[in-house]
């Protein structure tokens, strides 16, 4: 891989590693990170309508393969992609599914890739946009006990707030796999002052049995979060587990 | 265009921070629209239409014109 294309660790713990990669508009770059993809990926490329989606596509996507050839010790060419039924991508690797879980986000100019051996994880990030419509928003995307704290925020730390508890969710149903299949309104985010370092445990309400360790990651470019699965002696919840689509392999 | 379209073409230029005209025929993370804008958005066009869109029929829905024809398929 191009050392351009390197992704830098943001976070790092036993269990997972984090990484930033750069998605700012470079055509060389592109270049070289569209020779990393395999044909499905490359015809993927050439379907999306706008340049900053294609452009976060393909960098990200070739540094994911960089990241993960390391973390499964294995070639380019050795590595695929399938997709769970809802969605979420997994590693293949000479088309045999791998242990360990990635997930991927991209927003702006910047793109996460979080990988953890042996547990699910997810990730999102998100650039401070301005929301035209706030208190709609809040409305439509929050549980009551969230919008009750994000309606006591006022002017910036309010919007800081609406995209770390976004984050946060986002990160969560990527690493259980529904992505947006699940409502958002139907869980809630704890208050992190427990923690002081903006990390909590969270569970789902139907689904008590699987614990995650959420990791706020925010940085002045970007708001961004980490879901990790806690792994538990018993036999964990199974809704969202990645089983394989019958469709197979995606991109 | 169909009249459902076009009422959702009007919502979209008034929730979505968007710097060209919607494509009807591209998924909302395709014209570079963030997730949280998305789901406020489809969120938006159930009450204007009056129809419910539960979260799993999301995934089902990979564009524009796929959201039309779901709320067409349902509205009374
Ligand atoms: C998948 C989804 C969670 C991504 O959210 P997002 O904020 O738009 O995008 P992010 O940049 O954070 O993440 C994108 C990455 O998530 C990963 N992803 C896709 N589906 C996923 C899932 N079900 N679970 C976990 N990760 C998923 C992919 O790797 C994708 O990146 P890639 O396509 O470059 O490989 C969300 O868009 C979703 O649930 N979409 C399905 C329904 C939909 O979009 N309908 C359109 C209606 S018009």
């Amino acid at each position: 891989m191009p050392v351009a294309l390197t992704p830098t660790t943001i976070y790092r713990s036993d269990a997972a590693v984090v990484s930033h990669v750069d998605l700012t508009s470079d055509t060389g770059r592109e270049a070289a990170a569209f020779a990393w993809l395999d044909e499905r990926e490359q015809s993927r490329r050439e379907r999306f309508l706008h340049p900053r989606p294609r452009r976060q596509f393909t960098l990200c996507r070739a540094a994911l393969r960089s990241a993960l050839c390391r973390a499964l010790r294995c070639s380019n060419d050795e590595l695929s992609f399938g997709t769970s039924a809802y969605g979420k991508p997994f590693a293949l690797v000479g088309g045999v599914p791998a242990s360990t879980d990635f997930n991927v986000s991209h927003s702006g100019r910047h793109g996460l890739i979080a990988v953890a051996p042996k547990r699910r994880i997810g990730v999102d990030v998100e650039v401070r946009s301005p929301r035209r419509d706030i208190d709609g928003d809040i409305r439509l995307l929050f549980s009551p006990e969230e919008r009750a704290r994000l309606n006591e925020a006022n002017g910036r730390r309010r919007l800081e707030l609406f995209w770390s508890l976004w984050t946060m969710k986002e990160a969560l149903l990527k690493a259980l796999g529904t992505g947006l299949s699940r409502d958002t309104t139907g869980f809630t985010i704890p208050p992190a002052t427990s923690f002081g370092d903006g990390r909590v445990d969270f569970r789902f309400p139907d689904m008590p049995a699987t614990r995650w360790q959420l990791q706020a990651l925010d940085d002045t470019r970007f708001v961004a979060a980490v879901a990790l699965e806690i792994p538990t002696p018993s036999v964990p919840d199974s809704i969202g587990q990645n089983e394989p689509d019958t469709g197979g392999s995606g991109t | 265009m169909s009249a459902t379209e076009d009422r959702m073409v009007e919502l979209a230029k008034r929730h979505l921070n968007l710097d060209r005209d919607l494509n009807l025929d591209a998924g909302l993370a395709d014209s570079d629209v963030s997730s949280a804008d998305a789901v406020s958005f489809i969120k938006r066009c159930a009450e204007e239409f009056n129809v419910a869109i539960p979260p799993e029929a999301v995934r089902g829905i990979k564009n524009m014109r796929d959201l039309a024809h779901y709320i067409d398929a349902r509205a009374g």
